[in-house]
């Protein structure tokens, strides 16, 4: 997969759980795993915006390219 | 389209549609058991008899096409050449009241084809009710509803192909059972052998089942749409 979603690295470095992460960016458990564990098709504006707003970081923090 | 502009709201509609199901169950049970046995009938005191019903024709063992031109008075001559095709058929009906002769391995494929061709229809209410429960929860593109929808449209002509051998099952034991001098018996509006198939029946369910699985490629695109929209968080 050429995008890879670093969620758990920003997580990680913020020492917020995905539960916590859950309850601050108002999406569910679920949707948040399915989207830290790269099964994600796409992501909303406004859930990047809500991500970056928590755990106060930049989009290309979480989302990253690699050329396979 | 808006739901409250559509003809029945998805909570009538999925009502509808169960009422069809059972409806078409509870008739299902009503022919089967009435149509074949008589349960009534014990009741009254009759013995309980098992019962095949069938069409068949019966053709002079030398017929032929009768010659209009000498037995009717053609009122149309604008190049008109008819051929009238006239021969007796009829309904049989076999009563069988010693069980054991009744469930012979003939009569027991007639009557098991007979059912099927019946029962088989039940599917498509059950495969409406469904999707009718899941157009009211609004999960309509599931991949399991393309699987149904393919097998639904297999059904269509796969009842064709039933009732012809149901025919000609029917006319085997006609054959065995029933005997007319110098006449022989032959099912009514029909090919012979392998052109069986291609009865009337299948003229209108061979479209029927084309129409159907365009309805699956719509059906698969969009499980596609649904999947990726699910995907989007």
């Amino acid at each position: 997969m050429a995008i890879i979603v670093n969620l758990d690295v920003m997580m990680a470095k913020r020492k917020m759980s995905l539960n916590e992460l859950s309850e601050k960016v108002d999406i569910t458990l679920s949707n948040l795993s399915i989207l830290k564990t790269g099964k994600a098709k796409a992501i909303r504006f406004s859930t990047l915006e809500s991500i970056c707003k928590v755990l106060e970081c930049q989009p290309a923090d979480i989302l990253e390219y690699r050329n396979d | 389209m808006k739901e409250s502009q559509s003809l029945l709201s998805p909570k009538l509609f999925e009502k509808v549609c169960r009422i069809f199901f059972f409806g078409h169950l509870f008739f299902l049970l009503f022919l089967t058991m009435f149509d074949y046995f008589d349960p009534l009938g014990y009741f009254h005191g009759e013995p309980i008899t098992f019962t095949l019903r069938g069409n068949i024709a019966m053709i002079p063992t030398q017929w032929k096409p009768i010659n209009v031109n000498e037995s009717f008075q053609v009122l149309d001559t604008l190049g008109v050449k008819p051929i009238v095709l006239l021969h007796e058929r009829g309904f049989v009906r076999f009563d069988y009241t010693d069980l054991f002769k009744g469930f012979s391995r003939l009569n027991i494929l007639v009557f098991i084809t007979d059912l099927a061709k019946l029962w088989i229809w039940l599917y498509l209410s059950w495969t409406l009710w469904v999707l009718a429960k899941a157009i009211r929860k609004k999960s309509v593109f599931e991949p399991k509803f393309i699987f149904r929808l393919r097998l639904l449209a297999v059904i269509f002509p796969l009842s064709a192909i039933l009732d012809s051998i149901n025919k000609q099952l029917f006319l085997k034991l006609a054959t065995n059972v029933i005997k007319y001098p110098n006449h022989y018996l032959y099912i009514p509006n029909s090919f012979s052998g392998w052109k069986m198939v291609f009865n009337e029946k299948m003229l209108f369910e061979l479209p029927i089942m084309f129409v159907i699985l365009m309805v699956v490629q719509v059906f698969i695109q969009g499980a596609k749409l649904k999947n990726e929209n699910d995907l989007t968080i």
